[in-house]
């Protein structure tokens, strides 16, 4: 498989740092019960992301082993400034739905799991493709999620109303931790189906070569 | 390590890296801050655009003759929205979460332009409001709701709702400390602003104000017992820096004279203390003496020099000790008078007559829900028992008044009898399933029969003083 691909598919669906490696739950707790503030903390996450571990994985044979940490945690504080600094200038609705979640981004397991455990040891090509990889998988489950809640929880997507019942415990951290919970079984399930499915094909398909072999 | 070795190793390249990265950082950040930043005139166009959707006038008024400073919030500026006619005020209200919430509130004025109308829109922007971190939890519905809220001067404050009962839709918001803040905001801007409009002053309650000479007193922290004409105060004063507060025990008699006086916590600066006058100096003392040395009006002049009473070194802690000695003397006849147990009673709608040293009162307490209010008729003897009582008007709930004690049980009982039960302040405290006296199925009528009584004994002294005249 190009390598590009299965850097794609492992950050979008097979790590998917959401669902698969339960990174970033703090925000994602946090901001589900909108979809609009899901969306933009999973688009925020998904540039900081791409650059840090364009930034790191440029610096990686410059910083030294010992102070790798270090670096990174500056390079990602002063990343997540300037985005707060842009969305409080440029996207101020945003910027105010996200409250103190922006700030957290710099704690964010996924931005600096992704620094340690690929950016560092990856050219940036394959760092930025897999920075944007990982950012739309969170991004994307952060948004699914935040619909269901929003939509369950407010009857309305987006801000925009949409019916007049709603479970208004689903808009809550409670709620949030509940449709977390379904939505990862629910991926496992499925990654997990397709997974045996293609156990099955190749299985039959070395099956079918070997008694070919043998007659 | 010779220095050519240290500029070789590890550790100075360690340290170089990380000095790079983070000056490069601190550049980047710098230039982009000043590109970036949003300034106070664009926070406040947004704060506009964000309520009326479109650009408006405003005009800045001038309130740096007014009282900025509520008890619950503080006017940082207040503008004329001239399109519309109505204010916008830029408030920080106390007690939020992580200390005061920097609220927009909009202010409508009544077509006479002499008062406040109603609450308009009501922004709290997270950007300056970093202390306050579930502020995104509050919905903008919420914010909507302090427009509808508002009924004589008011909106609901925090933890209470229309009835006056706990349980305010502001404590369900997820952000409860927050919402406090935000309703303190809101009710400074409508107090501030019926005082602006009018042209008046602002008055707020002080809930010392009967009391004489309480600048210097911490009146949260000062009691007293009555006893034979004698009050016994524990006195604790506010600082004067820098001198602490002190802690004192003083007695004043019948003749309005200090008896006796000591210092239980000294305040005064370390050092300080052995150039103070000697406390007991003070017994025998009255209050004229007291404003001859500080004035009518007991305050602090700073400059004592013509009088050796008070100027002994130690002017300050001097002046703390005469200030509480002012304070026990001059609230003498207020504290004589004052009514203890008032807490379940109706004060407008309970009266006393005395004679041949009986006591008859005619109580009426208030209610306590689901129990309605009730109205007794109880008499105290000289000895400070129950003589006689009978209820009036009973508030229970229908149903319960076959549950109640039989009232006339109370004949004879002293008040050492209810504060067994209730203890010494006499609070309810719900759970009396120990006590067969009170838990009879209809325990919050008996508890208000028996705190009834209870005002009634321990107030015998007050409303037989004033029936003879004293104490007036």
């Amino acid at each position: 498989m190009n390598k590009y691909k299965k850097i794609t598919l492992d950050g979008l669906i097979y790590q998917n740092p959401t669902f698969m490696l339960v990174l970033g739950t703090c925000p994602t707790l946090g901001l589900i019960s909108s979809a609009f503030s899901s969306l933009g903390m999973g688009l925020t996450v998904l540039v900081i992301l791409t650059l840090s571990n364009i930034l790191i994985s440029l610096l990686r044979k410059i910083i030294p082993n010992e102070v790798r940490i270090p670096c990174y945690i500056v390079i990602i504080a002063t990343l997540v400034t300037f985005a707060r600094m842009f969305l409080e200038k440029f996207v101020p609705d945003l910027y105010e739905s996200l409250g103190g979640f922006l700030a957290l981004i710099v704690v964010n397991c996924i931005i600096l799991g992704r620094a340690e455990a690929f950016a560092n040891k990856h050219t940036v090509l394959e760092s930025t493709v897999d920075g944007l990889a990982n950012g739309l998988g969170f991004t994307a489950a952060i948004t699914v999620m935040g619909i269901i809640c929003e939509f369950f929880g407010n009857g309305s997507l987006f801000g925009f109303k949409i019916m007049e019942f709603k479970m208004s415990m689903l808009a809550t951290p409670a709620g949030a931790f509940l449709v977390y919970g379904i939505c990862i079984a629910v991926f496992v399930y499925i990654i997990d189906a397709i997974e045996r499915a293609k156990r099955v094909k190749v299985n039959k398909l070395s099956r079918e070569n070997l008694l070919k072999e043998a007659a | 390590m010779t220095a050519k070795d240290f500029f070789k190793s590890t550790a100075f390249k360690c340290l170089v890296t990380l000095l790079c990265v983070l000056l490069v950082s601190g550049i980047f950040l710098t230039i982009m801050h000043g590109l970036l930043e949003v300034t106070d005139e664009e926070k406040f166009q947004r704060v506009l655009s964000g309520i009326y959707g479109k650009q408006v006038t405003t005009t800045e008024q001038d309130i740096s003759k007014k009282n900025t400073n509520l008890s619950n919030a503080v006017i940082n500026n207040v503008y004329k929205v001239e399109d519309d006619g109505n204010y916008i005020l830029n408030v920080s209200g106390k007690n939020g979460y992580g200390g005061n919430v920097l609220c927009w509130v909009v202010i409508m004025p009544n077509s006479d332009g002499k008062s406040v109308g109603g609450v308009g829109n009501v922004k709290v922007p997270i950007a300056d409001n970093p202390g306050e971190s579930f502020l995104n939890q509050i919905s903008s519905s919420v914010f909507d709701k302090f427009g509808q809220d508002f009924k004589n001067d008011i909106v609901y404050e925090y933890g209470y709702d229309e009835n006056g009962s706990n349980g305010s839709m502001y404590v369900n918001t997820g952000a409860s400390y927050t919402m406090r803040g935000i309703s303190n905001a809101v009710n400074g801007a409508i107090t501030f602003m019926n005082a602006f409009l009018s042209g008046e002053d602002i008055k707020e309650d002080d809930p010392w104000e009967d009391f004489a000479f309480h600048e210097f007193i911490n009146m949260e922290q000062t009691s007293w017992t009555k006893a034979d004409g004698v009050i016994t105060y524990t006195v604790t004063t506010k600082p004067c820096a820098p001198a602490d507060p002190f802690k004192l025990e003083i007695k004043v008699g019948a003749d309005k004279t200090i008896t006796d006086i000591a210092i239980t916590k000294n305040g005064s600066t370390e050092g300080y203390e052995t150039d103070m006058f000697n406390v007991k100096s003070l017994v025998g003392k009255d209050l004229a003496y007291f404003t001859g040395i500080c004035g009518d009006d007991m305050a602090y002049i700073g400059d004592y020099s013509g009088n050796a009473d008070i100027s002994t070194g130690a002017t300050r802690s001097n002046y703390l000790c005469m200030y509480a000695a002012a304070f026990a003397i001059a609230n003498y006849d207020y504290i004589s008078n004052l009514k203890v147990y008032t807490e379940y009673i109706n004060l407008d709608d309970t009266t006393a007559q005395a004679a041949d040293g009986v006591v008859t009162y005619s109580v009426t307490t208030k209610a306590f829900s689901p129990t309605v209010s009730f109205k007794l008729e109880i008499k105290v003897g000289a000895d400070k028992t129950i003589t006689d009582i009978a209820i009036t008007k009973n508030g229970s709930t229908e149903g319960y008044d076959s549950d109640m004690f039989n009232v006339k049980s109370l004949v004879g009982k002293d008040l050492a009898y209810f504060t067994g039960i209730c203890g010494d302040d006499m609070a309810y405290i719900g759970d009396y399933s120990g006590n067969a006296d009170i838990s009879t199925g209809a325990t919050r009528s008996n508890y208000l029969c028996m705190y009834a009584a209870a005002f009634a004994i321990a107030n015998y002294d007050s409303y037989l003083a004033q029936a003879n005249g004293g104490n007036e």
